[in-house]
């Protein structure tokens, strides 16, 4: 088991260890999980290049504003799509391989999801017609 | 207000009839990593997949239907069946990325478990059933520690980069270099999802920690049904269903 004192002391160490310009994609990055490790991702790293994929563009908006003020070393760029379809999956890879020849991480959160108010909500597997009311009511805002 | 691409909440299958659940933390994640694939092979240094949904979670499949349906047959609102279908989609994704390892071993993927993560958002959540259903859950997954949301993300972050999960094996390149972060302080390598230390594949929680004994005997079962390449089988012949592509 692995304290939180020893992943930040490991996480601090990302900026020696590793090299400046990272590619990195985050696919359900407008959001939860997806989104607070993107932010710590491009706090940590040097002139990172960041590809996050999600059906918000206004979360996306505020998102890469966050980023730029985190890291202004790094390059954001959002790509809109609706990963439940497997054609648009396909899309937003054709898009990063025009642009990128390599990609150092890959991260994965769409489907998981964030609710609450100060209560004990977890990042629960996507629970279908509750999903999709609440998708509804955050594409509203 | 424009709903772009979202199915009406009375069905919960995908235009490409795929469910939908399945089809947004199991199919289209497969589909990305497959696609991008050659490109983290490429790279230098780290060459990570991170797939964050139910590590340390994996429990039976439901071999007769692949694609998680069955498991909820039931009702939605139901929490055994909504773990169940957790259990079995977090089955899916390790055995997954187990296939994915063989061809690319110089790769690491890790199945990660967020934890369960407090929010204090304003988001207001207008369901009354979501949050009658989440404490329903919540009783049933017992004891519950919160972690903030900035926390959340940097342990994810920690198993995006550190070296406690290096890959199987790497082609004439410095293993240091690929995987990430040096483990120091005591932290060491970790054991992978087969139960072997740096296998490549890891299923572990938001400590970092690999799954329980109970839950590596129940995968283990699963591979001896040879359910890795069945699996793998459907996956990639739902992809030529859907997409006419193994991938692109």
């Amino acid at each position: 088991m692995v304290n939180l004192e020893q992943m930040r002391a490991s996480n601090a160490r990302i900026r020696e260890c590793l090299p400046p310009g990272l590619v990195a994609v985050f696919a359900g990055g407008t959001s939860g999980i997806g989104e607070t490790t993107m932010k710590q991702f491009a706090k940590h790293t040097v002139q990172p290049r960041i590809y996050f994929v999600g059906r918000s563009e206004r979360a996306a908006a505020r998102i890469t504003a966050e980023l730029t003020a985190l890291n202004p070393t790094g390059k954001y760029r959002f790509i809109r799509a609706d990963l439940s379809l497997l054609q648009n999956v396909d899309e937003v890879c054709r898009e990063i391989k025009a642009r990128e020849g390599l990609i150092n991480l890959l991260f994965l959160t769409p489907g998981t999801m964030m609710t609450g108010k100060g209560t004990p909500y977890g990042s629960l597997f996507p629970l279908t017609h509750i999903r999709y009311q609440t998708e509804s009511i955050l594409e509203l805002q | 207000m424009k709903l772009t691409h979202t199915p009406p909440p009375s069905t919960t299958e995908t235009p490409e009839s795929l469910y939908y659940p399945t089809a947004v933390t199991y199919y289209a994640r497969i589909r990305l990593i497959v696609n991008l694939l050659p490109l983290l092979q490429k790279a230098p240094h780290l060459r990570r997949v991170v797939t964050v949904f139910g590590g340390t979670k994996e429990g039976p499949l439901c071999t007769a239907d692949l694609s998680g349906r069955s498991t909820t047959a039931a009702t939605a609102t139901s929490t055994a069946a909504q773990l169940h279908l957790r259990a079995h989609t977090a089955s899916m994704t390790t055995l997954a990325l187990e296939s994915l390892a063989f061809e690319a071993p110089d790769v690491t993927f890790v199945h990660s478990f967020p934890g369960l993560v407090r929010t204090n958002l304003a988001r207001d959540v207008r369901a009354a059933s979501a949050m009658g259903l989440v404490k329903a859950v919540f009783k049933v997954v017992g004891p519950i520690v919160t972690v903030p949301v900035a926390e959340a993300g940097e342990r994810q972050l920690f198993l995006a980069t550190s070296g406690r999960f290096p890959a199987r094996s790497v082609y004439g390149v410095d293993p240091a270099v690929t995987a990430g972060v040096g483990c120091r302080d005591g932290v060491g390598v970790a054991r992978g999802s087969d139960a072997r230390v740096g296998s490549g594949v890891y299923s572990v929680n938001c400590d970092g920690e690999p799954q329980a004994e109970k839950v590596e005997e129940a995968v283990q079962r699963l591979r001896d049904q040879d359910l890795v390449r069945r699996l793998w089988l459907h996956t990639v012949a739902e992809f030529v269903r859907v997409t006419g592509s193994e991938f692109v």
